[in-house]
């Protein structure tokens, strides 16, 4: 999934799933969900979507779409490739990323 | 089109409160945050589109989500903030604010 996007690669010591964030650069909630991954020592990898060439950004939410039947919204956290976090929303993420440990 | 600087957004934000009665969340990381998103919007469209969505680039279409938008009034009422949690209800002004799901039709978007 999403082969050729150009996504940021941040390391930590919490690395049991894929996680792939995708924000605006100008978004406050996306600020607060990336913070949160990085609070939490997460290995995660990243991608602003205001900052990248508009005909990947095209692509890039045509193939988000067709994978999850809905809008690419900002923030939003891809685990696995299979399940999705959508807005930042604290005890949502602390529930799905933090209670199975 | 002349450009914004943080002060400017600053007082824009302080009319609009005053004009329409909408009260400014008080975590004052976050409105500054919004607030650079405001600003970074207005210097390269020409407006002050919402800094939480994407736009066309396009005022025209864009329209209903340049801030504040017309969708914040519905969501201060239901969910006690807007869609970015710039403005929010009285109630709401201590909580920790989360997202709210967008009031906006997904065939607006680009």
């Amino acid at each position: 999934m999403f082969e050729n996007a150009k996504f940021n690669s941040t390391q930590g010591s919490r690395n049991k799933h894929q996680l792939r964030f995708m924000g605006l650069t100008t978004c406050s909630f996306c600020k607060k969900a990336k913070q949160f991954l990085d609070d939490n020592d997460f290995s995660y990898d990243y991608l602003y979507l205001d900052k990248i060439d508009p005909e990947d950004k095209k692509n890039l939410k045509i193939e988000f779409a067709a994978h999850f039947d809905k809008r690419l919204s900002y923030p939003t956290l891809i685990i696995d490739d299979k399940e999705i976090l959508t807005g930042f929303i604290r005890i949502a993420w602390e529930k799905e990323l933090l209670e199975e440990e | 089109m002349g450009r914004k600087t943080r002060e400017d957004v600053q007082l824009f934000l302080e009319a609009v409160s005053k004009k329409q009665g909408l009260i400014l969340n008080n975590d004052k990381d976050h409105v500054d945050s919004i607030a650079d998103g405001l600003m970074e919007m207005y210097n390269s469209l020409g407006y002050f589109n919402c800094p939480c969505r994407e736009a066309w680039g396009d005022r025209k279409k864009d329209r209903d989500i340049i801030c504040p938008c017309s969708y914040c009034e519905m969501d201060v009422q239901e969910y006690g903030q807007c869609y970015c949690g710039l403005f929010v209800s009285e109630d709401s002004q201590d909580k920790e604010l989360g997202s709210i799901p967008d009031r906006r039709d997904d065939e607006l978007y680009p």
